[in-house]
């Protein structure tokens, strides 16, 4: 009897490591898998840094690809900002670029903070009538095409005389629905108790937002200006379509105009890749640090889904 | 006395509901509301860049013109289609695989992971698309290297007819999953462990597990995951705009990307507005059909 109990305990020894095995080489299995995606999807982001510190010259054929920059040079970041071209050749305006995409990230965004939160706040913790239909009217909005609206919008800065100008970049975007969705479902979410408790020792409705509702929200804050200066900087639909001098171009339209997509007169066909990627890379150098910096908030935005698809 | 009060306090709440919400209600009245109406209206009248002023209500003539152009909406309904179908489904099998591969390691692993996949998302579509068309570049880009490297012929990618939109549904393929991924990778948190624990206590097989536990609780996130991809790629927009310009041969002429020709290029503003509303009817209906399909309620 001992014998067998022994044989049976060798057994059930010998099955729990073959398992173990078996999870480990599936888990290897796995993780190869994974990586080899994650090597798929950050190729192209290499890609652009590589082909910015590689000299691309008008011939530049299949044979003269390598993995690494050999030799690594700055020559194409020269390129982009133009230092070494001919006096004759008009400059292009790139530091104006990014003076305008900081703008365009930074000053509509800062107010959609003030008015979105405060519009999200009325909506959730303040009855009034016609609260339900505003609130129907939001969600139905957002679910509209983006040409709809923006048609008659590009119109109407038409025959405000605003395009090309700062007013067309900035003024439409200073408040929005989007953001008010989100600070709704977020403000909903405190408890009532404390801002029910302040009316009663008399703090005026201004001062319960300002003192108990924002410091409560500053999570929320925080996520929706990250997402807002992301989203900011990386639009150019609106900027391309509302600028036409070089001058009031931000970074993506002057890239987009680098590289004759639009009607700037450039021919399609021969792209100046290595220029090109030079600015793309500056472009893209905020958006990444500010990824690595606030991480954890656009893992959270997913979870309040601040972001469309 | 004391129902008078009760009456100024909720008067009172009335007013400052009001005044919280004034900046918003005014702007998105004058910029979204107003110009959104304007674009419906816009759909039954005559208006172009040269006609502007004189402008006519024409009925349903520019729904009748773009309904009945076979050869130009309906050939973009045709591109939008497929390209729908070609992106879709990899939309949900991609992100949901790599969660549930992720969902193995240890939540250090998984983060780095995460950030990563969801890294490249964050820049712009400018540059992600220049990139695309530099890696897929027909002469001298990194595909063709890389096909040469393995034995197999250069392809011409974007630049032929019969592959452009092929190329713009591969593009995808390997790109913007990390939204799904971090979407998929929440909703796997969210099961209760002891559902497992339970299964295993039943001595329940992974490949069970997995079909009765895993995928019926995931289906919320992968209907939306389903209806936020089918929106998202009958509005494509980008790799038409950058990469090909519709070509060749309009291959490439997404709905949008007409859309954007008709109004931006052409000035045909009537048109374009008719064209994006009719955009709106699809869809609403591509949308309803999915929710009939997958018939779960969404929770988000």
């Amino acid at each position: 009897m001992a014998i067998n109990m022994t044989s049976t305990e060798e057994e059930v020894l010998k099955r729990i490591r073959k398992t173990r095995a078996l999870r480990k080489a599936v888990k290897l299995f796995f993780l190869i898998a994974v990586v080899a995606w994650g090597i798929v999807s950050l190729f192209p982001m290499y890609w652009m840094f590589v082909t910015s510190f590689t000299y691309i010259g008008p011939s530049f054929t299949m044979k003269d690809i390598k993995w690494f920059p050999d030799p690594p040079t700055l020559q194409n970041y020269k390129d982009f900002m133009q230092l070494e071209a001919p006096w004759w050749i008009e400059r292009r305006p790139w530091k104006r670029w990014f003076l305008n995409s900081l703008l365009v990230a930074l000053i509509p965004t800062l107010s959609n903070l003030v008015f979105d939160s405060m519009a999200g706040y009325s909506l959730a913790k303040l009855r009034f009538p016609g609260r339900n239909t505003l609130f129907w009217l939001i969600i139905v909005t957002m679910t509209i095409p983006e040409f709809v609206p923006l048609i008659p919008l590009y119109k109407m800065m038409y025959d405000f005389n605003w395009i090309n100008t700062y007013w067309a970049l900035l003024f439409p975007g200073f408040a929005g629905v989007g953001g008010v969705f989100l600070f709704k479902q977020n403000i909903q979410t405190l408890p009532s108790g404390l801002i029910d408790a302040a009316r009663i020792d008399g703090a005026s409705e201004f001062k319960i937002f300002w003192k108990i509702v924002m410091p409560l929200s500053k999570p929320i804050l925080a996520l929706m200006g990250i997402v807002g200066f992301v989203g900011g900087w990386n639009s150019y639909f609106w900027p391309y379509l509302v600028t036409n001098s070089s001058e009031m171009f931000t970074i993506q339209v002057g890239l987009t105009g680098l590289m004759g997509a639009g009607a700037f007169g450039i021919p399609p066909g021969v792209e100046a890749y290595g220029e090109i990627f030079a600015g793309a890379v500056l472009a893209a150098i905020p958006v990444i640090v500010i990824f690595f910096a606030f991480q954890k908030y656009f893992v959270k935005g997913i979870a309040v889904g601040a972001f469309k698809g | 006395m004391f129902k008078l009060i009760r009456k100024n306090q909720v008067y009172s709440e009335w007013f400052w509901a009001y005044v919280f919400l004034a900046v918003d209600l005014a702007w998105s009245t004058l910029f979204l509301f107003y110009p959104m109406i304007k674009g419906i209206i816009f759909s039954f009248q005559d208006i172009t860049l040269e006609n502007i002023s004189n402008v006519r209500f024409v009925g349903l003539r520019n729904y009748i013109q773009v309904l009945t152009d076979v050869n130009g909406w309906w050939h973009s309904v045709k591109v939008s289609t497929l390209y729908a179908l070609g992106v879709v489904p990899m939309g949900v099998l991609i992100p949901f695989t790599i969660a549930l591969l992720l969902n193995n390691f240890r939540k250090k692993v998984r983060d780095f992971f995460k950030a990563a996949f969801y890294l490249p998302v964050v820049v712009s579509v400018v540059i992600y698309s220049m990139t695309l068309k530099w890696i897929f570049d027909p002469m001298s880009g990194f595909m063709n290297w890389f096909l040469e490297i393995l034995g197999l012929p250069p392809q011409p990618w974007y630049s032929s007819e019969s592959q452009a939109l092929f190329t713009l549904i591969l593009m995808n393929w390997i790109s913007s999953h990390g939204f799904g991924i971090l979407l998929y990778s929440a909703a796997l948190d969210r099961i209760p462990k002891t559902l497992y624990e339970a299964a295993e206590i039943d001595a329940a097989s992974s490949w069970k597990k997995f079909w009765k536990i895993t995928w019926p609780l995931l289906k919320p996130t992968t209907l939306y995951v389903v209806i936020t991809s089918l929106i998202g790629a009958f509005q494509a927009f980008g790799g038409a705009f950058f990469i090909t310009k519709g070509g060749p041969m309009r291959a490439t002429e997404f709905i949008n990307y007409r859309i954007y020709r008709e109004f931006y290029e052409l000035g045909n503003y009537s048109t374009a507005a008719t064209m994006s509303v009719i955009l709106m009817f699809i869809i609403v209906v591509v949308s309803a059909l999915s929710f009939k399909f997958m018939g779960t309620e969404v929770e988000y």
